[in-house]
Formats: structure tokens, sequence, C-alpha cells
């Protein structure tokens, strides 16, 4: 590990400090045309703070940690109101959907994920939000969310599940993502992104780059994947916010077990985000310790009655697969 | 050991602006979300007291690990998310050194997105109009807003109650 000599830890300091200050004075004002020379970005801070960084000694990893911190932390300041952020999760959803599978057609199914949903969402930061959860019809395991409440979850996920706990806790980390912001925060470090969402111009507008966000947003989303910081993030919360709503805590981690065995060669959760044995650390260690002793309810006859039992035909095989290799898994009891 | 220590020091600077205080009981704290449920007892689907405004001061008497104890000025006790109370009031009065970079709780403004009843966007329905996206997307997400908003806080109390989800 390369360590800081006491004359490059000043260098990066006045780096960072300089970076923080600059960036407290414009970022949450960005005005900029777009044209790329009027305005100071969240991704030209988190440029300054990486490359003080490496003058600082520390290698590429770090500095790029570093610029990764500071863009989350700077981009939460920039302003974004609420309402654009549902009309950018709009766009994203729609490419994400048509690009996935289609909605689920049973309401009841809906319905029964909605309110799944909304339990854990009262638990989290922004309660209020208009979340919607849509089951997707897909055999690809997955779960992803778009900005300003839209929430999906595929049809592959659920038949990995046996329980309402494991469903809450998907659903959980998929609504810290929302309302942490995670994707607008990502969406920040390009610099047409502030231009486009906060001069008064309508986004519809602005229709060759909204379409560009909604392309962007599919393919961090279903591709490229969120920060790996993000989903260890989301993961704790999830985990949290189930045990907060009355929830077994260890859903969200008995799903991941499941998720690692089948679903090595597909994408999903496991090439959008970080490896499945990294995340379960984490989330083991969170169990052990804030989370210890946190019984909780799993539901399990209400989510056979309600989830598992109307998948219906279609999916009949894809949950006898599930099962089998659910049996195989190492399943954590708590 | 001395590089280190300044390394920590500096970003221990960094965050202090940013990070929120710990609440503690016998402290004021306020609310940071609109109409944040406070309940009679220590659980999520208990009875319902009264719903705090964003802002509102109250005096916490007692912490558990997710929720606090607590008092209005007016004298209602009752039971809160440690996820809706800070203990300074909402940013838009927070200031100091990184008082820039502190955003603000939109939380208030939520409540207006959520009764809109929405449906998509403007600018969303051009856009697949304009990319010809297959019409049965557009129309089946349009059928879950209007279904997911349909959901009321009734409902998911009953739902909550049903599963037993408050030891």
């Amino acid at each position: 590990m390369t360590k800081f000599s006491t004359p490059a830890a000043l260098r990066f300091a006045l780096f960072a400090g300089l970076a923080i200050l600059i960036g407290s004075g414009t970022t949450g004002c960005e005005t900029t045309d777009g044209s790329g020379g009027g305005g100071f970005t969240v991704k030209d801070l988190g440029t300054l703070v990486e490359t003080g960084a490496i003058i600082a000694g520390k290698d590429q990893e770090d500095a790029s940690r570093y610029r990764n911190v500071t863009e989350s932390i700077a981009g939460a300041a920039a302003d974004v109101s609420p309402e654009k952020e549902w009309e950018i999760g709009g766009g994203v959803a729609l490419k994400s959907v048509a690009a996935v599978g289609p909605v689920h057609p049973d309401d009841q199914l809906q319905r029964y994920v909605n309110l799944v949903g909304r339990t854990v969402a009262r638990q989290g930061s922004r309660p209020h939000l208009p979340y919607t959860f849509t089951v997707l019809e897909s055999p690809e395991v997955n779960a992803f969310a778009a900005p300003g409440g839209y929430v999906f979850i595929t049809t592959g996920a659920l038949a990995l599940m046996e329980d309402e706990s494991e469903l809450a806790g998907v659903l959980a980390h998929e609504v810290a993502h929302v309302s942490e912001r995670h994707l607008i925060i990502m969406f920040k470090r390009q610099r047409w992104f502030s231009a486009l969402v906060t001069t008064s111009t309508a986004l519809e507008d602005n229709l060759q780059e909204y379409s560009q966000l909604g392309d962007l947003g599919n393919q961090v989303l279903l591709k490229g994947g969120i920060d790996r910081d993000f989903e260890y993030d989301a993961d704790m919360q999830g985990a949290e916010l189930a045990a907060m709503a009355g929830y077994d805590p260890s859903g969200l981690q008995r799903f991941l077990i499941k998720l690692g065995q089948v679903t090595q060669n597909q994408g999903g959760w496991l090439s959008t985000h970080p490896s499945t044995p990294s995340r379960l650390e984490r989330l083991n260690a969170v169990l052990a310790t804030d989370l210890a002793g946190e019984g909780g309810v799993r539901a399990q006859e209400r989510f056979r009655q309600q989830c598992a039992a109307r998948l219906g035909s279609g999916n009949a095989a894809l949950l006898n697969d599930a099962h089998t290799l659910v049996g195989a898994a190492p399943v954590a009891e708590y | 050991m001395k590089s280190r220590i300044l390394a920590l020091t500096m970003g221990g600077l960094l965050l202090a602006g940013l990070a929120a205080a710990a609440i503690s009981a016998g402290g004021t704290a306020y609310v940071k979300v609109s109409d944040a449920d406070l309940r009679e007892g220590n659980s999520l689907g208990g009875p319902k007291v009264a719903e705090l405004p964003i802002g509102t001061p109250v005096s916490v008497i007692q912490l558990d690990r997710f929720r606090a104890l607590v008092r209005t000025q007016s004298g209602t006790q009752g039971w809160i998310s440690l996820r809706h109370i800070q203990e300074k009031p909402p940013a838009s009065s927070s200031g100091g050194v990184f008082g820039g970079l502190i955003r603000e709780d939109r939380s208030a403004n939520e409540l207006g997105t959520a009764a809109s009843g929405r449906g998509l966007s403007e600018a969303a329905e051009q856009m697949a109009e304009l990319e010809d996206i297959d019409p049965a997307v557009v129309e089946s997400l349009r059928h879950m807003e209007v279904l997911a908003a349909g959901i009321k806080d009734a409902e998911v109390d009953a739902f909550i109650k049903a599963g037993g989800l408050n030891p």
C-alpha cells in the first residue's frame, strides 16, 4: 500500500480543499450552457481530487476511489427536483422495460409486490416518493431501479425466492438506490447533464439529450453496473430497511447466496454489481453486528399464495430449477 | 504514522461538515421528511398518533435501534423512525462551512408529485413515439403507475398487520 508522506498529504489536502471550496460554490447551482466551458461540474471536481491523490502518491485504484466518493458527495448536492427525477426515470424505465421484458399481466401479483415495496419504502429516507414496483416477465434474475421511484423485478428473480423477507430485502435494496439518488449522482458525471436538468427548458424540448440519458441509464442498470460502493450501501440499507419493517433482515443475504449459484452465465445482478462473495462478506458483518438478534417475519405462506402460485405455468420449469438449486444452496438460518 | 494521522484528520475534517450529528435521548431533533408518522407503539404498523410536518422540533425521550420515542411541543408523544428525524433543522437553514454541499431534503415536494396521479411524463411519451418504442410497453407502464397510485396507505397498513410485521 502506498503511504502518504507529510508533504504529499499536504498537497493532497490542498487539492481536496480547493476542490471542495470550488465545488461548494458552484455545483449547487450549475446553470452552464452545456458547452463545456462555462461551469465546474461534479466530474471536474472528482478529477481534481483524483489528480491530487495521485500527486500525493496514492495509486490509481485509491485515487479513483477518492474521486468516486467526492463525486458522490458533491453530486448529492446539485439540484435536481423530484419532478425532474421522475421525468428522467420515466425515460430510463421505458428503455429498460423494452430491453428486459414485458410487464407481467397479473394485477394481483403486481399489487402484492407493490405492497411489500411500500412496506419497506416507508422506512427509507424518502417515504413519500410515489414508488411504482413492477414485475417484468423475464427468466433473467434481475432487479433494478430508475430515478423517481420506478423499481423493477423480474419473474426470474421472484422464482428464486422462497419467502416475503427475501422479496422485501431485494426491493429495499432498490429503494435505497432511489432514495439515495445513486443513478442521478452517476448521471451528474456527464458534463451535459447539469445543463439538461437545471435550465428552464422542458425535457421534451431536448429529446435527443433526454433519450441519451435513457440509453445511459439503461447501460448502467443492465450492463455496466452502478458503482461498487453504491451497491454495498444499498445492500446495507436493504437489510436495515427490511428489519425496520419487521422482516427477517437475512432475506437479502439468502437471496444473494442463491443468486451466486444460478447466475454464473447470466447477466443481471452478477454483471451489474460487485461480486456476490464480496457483497455477502459485508452483509454478513452487518447481520452479525448491527442487526444481530433481529428475528423478524419471513411470511413464507403469504409469499407462496400471493406470488409463487401466481407466476403461472410459464414459470413452472424455472421455479423447479430454482428450487432445486435452492435446495443445494447453503442457506443461512437466523 | 504522522502522515497517516494527518490524512485521516483531513478526511475527518472534510466529512465533518457533512455528517449528521447523532441524535441523543434528552436532546431535540427535527423531522426531516414531510408528514412523518408518529405512532403509539415502537412498531411500524401501530396506531398513528400524529403526522408531523417537516421541520417539526421534537424532544427525544428514548432511543431504540430503529425508532425514537419523542414528544412534540404540544405534548403529543409517540414513536418515530430514526430515518425521519435529524439533530439539526432541515438543510435550508443549515449553512456551515460546507453548507453549499449539503442537499436539502425535498420530501415535502414529493407529496405534490405523488398527488398528481402521474402517468408517464410528456418527455417520456414523446421519446417513446419518436423512437418507436412498442406502444404496449408505454401503455403497460402507464397502467402500473395508475395501479401503484391506487394503493392507499390504509391498504398498506392492513397488509402490514395481516403479515404480522410488528414484532
